[in-house]
Formats: structure tokens, C-alpha cells, sequence
């Protein structure tokens, strides 16, 4: 189901339908951390939901701008330039939500307590794996529509 | 402007190899080290995205599995 929801989020062409599995990814590492059933695994599992969940509302704002600048949700053909308050502000969000996703510096605090506390499968599949690939996805696939 | 937000990366990546790096040299809890050292892979990965060369790309991602997503994230 992991892998299901992380190949619909690579395949889907439209924004909403992005979001909706990258969210379903989130609540996924959720549940699979904290099947530990220890206190430091839910701890860790609690804190990785908060700070991916959080970033996902950036991503969802970002795509709220995206349609109001580009008026469609469609990614193919999507172009923006860099030129408005709007267009920054959207290209940041995006980038926030996936280096949560990815685990990259200013969010990387979930990472290290979900290998610590988490069961080890699951470490190696889904932070280690799955999610880093899809932030990076996620951080090339804009920086082709925004710059390209 | 593209370069202010190349630069951007590149500098978020370059910062995340290597406080990540350092980070993992003080743990002693090798699960959680193996933690702060995939975030630094993430880091390598900013970095060649950061570059803005699509040659850059699946060279940089030393994860066979990745190159299906950048080609998918060029298509």
C-alpha cells in the first residue's frame, strides 16, 4: 500500500491528487513507525507526522498559489517564472515540503529519532527509501517547471 | 533570480553535508547514526539538484531507483 501510494504520487499529473497521496504517505509512516508499540516509538512517529504534516500545508498553499497565478492544477505544461511575490512564495513552500519529505537540513529532526526509536524494516523502507526519493522527485520535478 | 534560487540549494545542500555529517560523528547510538548520515545523503542530493545540470542528476543519486523518478520528474 506504501509503495502504491508513493508510485501514484510520482505518476499523478494533477496537484490535488499529488497532495492527497503525499498526505496518505505521511499518515502512512505514522502508523508504521509507531506499530513498535513502545513510548519512543510513538514519540517518534508522533513528532515525524507533525513536522511532514506541517510542511504539508505549505505544499498545499503552494499549490492554492500555483492555481490562482496559473489558473489550472494540471502539472504538464505548467510553466512559472520567477518573477512575482506569488511565484517566490510557492517556490519556497515546495521546497520546504520536500526537504521535510526528504529529510534535508532545516527538517531533518524526525530522521534520526524515527531510525532510533522505529522498528528497522521500517527504517530502511520508508524514510531511507521511499520518502527521501519522492522529496527529491518532488524538488526536481519543480525546479524544472519553475526554471526550465 | 534563477541563480539567487540555485544558489539557494546549493547552499542549503552544502550546510546539510556537512552539519550532518558532524552531527553523526558525536552519536553514539549507530541506528541514529546511520539516521544523521542519510541526512546527509539528502544533502548530495540538493546539491545536484542545485547545480541545475540534468546531467548532474541521476550521476548524483547513487540509488540505481532513482533515475526512473528524475526521468519522470524531466518528462
Amino acid at each position: 500500500m506504501t509503495l502504491g501510494c508513493s508510485m501514484g504520487a510520482v505518476y499523478a499529473n494533477n496537484l490535488i491528487i499529488l497532495v492527497v497521496f503525499w498526505g496518505m504517505l505521511a499518515a502512512l509512516l505514522y502508523l508504521l513507525v509507531s506499530s513498535d508499540g513502545t513510548v519512543k516509538a510513538s514519540a517518534s512517529a508522533k513528532k515525524a507526522l507533525i513536522i511532514i504534516g506541517g510542511t504539508d500545508a505549505c505544499l498545499i498553499f503552494a499549490i492554492g498559489l500555483i492555481w490562482k497565478m496559473s489558473g489550472t492544477f494540471l502539472m504538464e505544461g505548467l510553466h512559472i517564472s520567477l518573477n512575482s511575490p506569488f511565484a517566490y512564495i510557492s517556490y519556497i513552500c515546495i521546497v520546504i515540503a520536500a526537504f521535510a519529505k526528504a529529510g534535508a537540513m532545516p527538517f531533518h529532526s524526525w530522521l534520526p529519532d524515527v531510525a532510533q526509536n522505529g522498528p528497522a524494516p521500517v527504517t530502511a523502507y520508508l524514510p531511507a527509501s521511499v520518502d527521501k526519493l519522492l522529496g527529491i522527485y518532488l524538488l526536481a520535478k519543480r525546479l524544472c517547471r519553475y526554471l526550465l | 533570480m534563477n541563480n539567487i534560487s540555485n544558489t539557494f540549494l546549493l547552499f542549503i545542500g552544502a550546510l546539510t553535508v556537512v552539519i550532518a555529517v558532524a552531527m553523526a560523528l558525536v552519536q553514539h547510538d549507530f541506528k541514529r547514526l546511520l539516521g544523521y548520515h542519510a541526512v546527509s545523503q539528502v544533502g548530495y542530493m540538493v546539491l545536484g539538484i542545485g547545480t541545475r545540470y540534468r546531467s548532474a542528476l541521476p550521476a548524483d543519486c547513487s540509488i540505481c531507483s532513482t533515475t526512473p523518478f528524475i526521468n519522470r520528474a524531466y518528462s
